[in-house]
């Protein structure tokens, strides 16, 4: 089924990649700290498979926000939301299944 | 909270070799620190000047491109362009970067030491316009300007290393002049505009100027700079020792090093929200001390 996402990542972080169902997202940059992108992905199994990977000072802060609806009914709307923040090595990896309802 | 902040530093103080700048420059504004993709008004209160950057990326670009202004105030206002011509003291500055030169990109794995870094390139025009004075030249040519329009081209290279180490290297080349060097004077006309009886009329005039031997030379510089950020310190203090070196033919060669003390965002350390920076000029023997705002937006 074809969800419509739209996502939102918050970080002063400069190198970041977001791969939502394996597919590579684009996110365009406001030059400070907001990430975002919309996208209308298939999903299959009603899981979203969610990698995302943030790059730099330790101890920078970083926040996912993924909308999802459905182009087919206007009324669905779940949030994906996690945070955290960049302890050690420069880097940090999430990597989560997100189940749709 | 940083509004306030970026405003009394930039604005109110004023001592004795103190002087402000919201980047992570030193008291002179020099840094080899330039961060990617940040958007950002920056001033120094040393040479009255504001800057606007603005960069372009996206996440998965290797590549950012964008365009940085910089006015000097002249009583107490700046404008950049006078109809089509740059106006004195204004830097038009186009940087070109290029993202992960050692590091890993996010997309293709796990990033090694180096946690992240990137490149940029920068053409700079400068446009200037200084007063000078010379008393052995005839009275109404002993006050004259002298125009240099000068060509920058800079390269630099940041990398953040292991996470805790924010370092820096860059090259400048360029046209420069000695004008800050020479003695600053003040000329001073007395006109008489007309007599009654005993009573004379007069109108007074002044114009701020410099005075000496003015000389243009190419100029090169290199900055770096060394920023170590401890974790057991929450990511909130860093420290900054840095080097600055300057060589040209007329000069001759300076290198000058320092320390800075900075705190940090608390949302990321590669924000500065305000710090203090020490440097000893060996040229000039004088001790320079920066205080430092940031601001981004």
């Amino acid at each position: 089924m074809i969800y419509k996402l739209e996502s939102t990542l918050t970080s002063y972080s400069y190198s970041v990649y977001l791969a939502l169902e394996g597919n590579d997202i684009s996110l365009s940059y406001d030059g400070n700290e907001k990430y975002k992108s919309s996208d209308l992905v298939d999903i299959g199994d009603s899981e979203l498979d969610v990698f995302l990977r943030v790059n730099g000072m330790n101890g920078t802060d970083w926040s996912i926000l993924i909308l999802v609806t459905k182009p087919s009914d206007s009324t669905y709307k779940e949030e994906y939301k996690k945070s955290g923040e960049i302890e050690s090595r420069g880097t940090i990896v999430l990597s989560e299944k997100f189940k749709l309802t | 909270m940083k509004t306030a902040l970026f405003i009394f530093l930039t604005y109110t103080l004023i001592q004795n070799n103190v002087y402000g700048s919201t980047t992570l420059g030193d008291s002179n504004d020099n840094t080899s620190i330039y961060l990617w993709g940040t958007n950002s008004v920056s001033s120094n209160i040393k040479d009255k000047s504001i800057k606007l950057t603005y960069l372009n990326s996206e996440s998965d670009d290797k590549y950012s491109w964008g365009l940085a202004l910089k006015g000097k105030a002249a009583d107490g206002s700046s404008l950049l362009f006078e109809g089509s011509e740059a106006t004195p003291e204004t830097t038009v500055s186009i940087p070109i970067g290029k993202h992960w030169i050692f590091s890993t990109n996010p997309k293709v794995g796990e990033p090694g030491i180096i946690s992240d870094d990137w490149l940029f390139f920068e053409a700079k025009y400068k446009s200037g316009e200084h007063q000078l004075f010379d008393k052995t030249l005839a009275f109404d040519k002993q006050l004259y300007k002298e125009k240099l329009n000068s060509k920058i081209l800079s390269l630099s290279y940041n990398a953040i290393i292991d996470g805790v180490f924010l370092t820096g290297v860059s090259i400048e080349y360029g046209k420069e002049n000695n004008y800050e060097d020479l003695s600053k004077i003040s000329v001073k006309t007395t006109t008489t505009i007309g007599s009654e009886g005993n009573d004379i009329r007069i109108s007074e005039s002044s114009i701020d100027a410099r005075e000496g031997k003015y000389v243009e030379f190419n100029q090169r510089k290199i900055n770096m700079d060394f920023m170590y950020v401890p974790g057991m310190l929450r990511n909130r203090i860093g420290f900054d020792l840095f080097a600055r070196h300057t060589s040209s033919s007329f000069k001759g060669s300076n290198t000058n090093y320092g320390i800075g003390i900075f705190v940090l965002d608390e949302k990321g350390p590669t924000r500065i929200l305000a710090g203090v920076t020490y440097m000893h000029d060996d040229e000039e023997n004088e001790n320079l001390i920066g205080l430092v705002a940031g601001y981004n937006f």
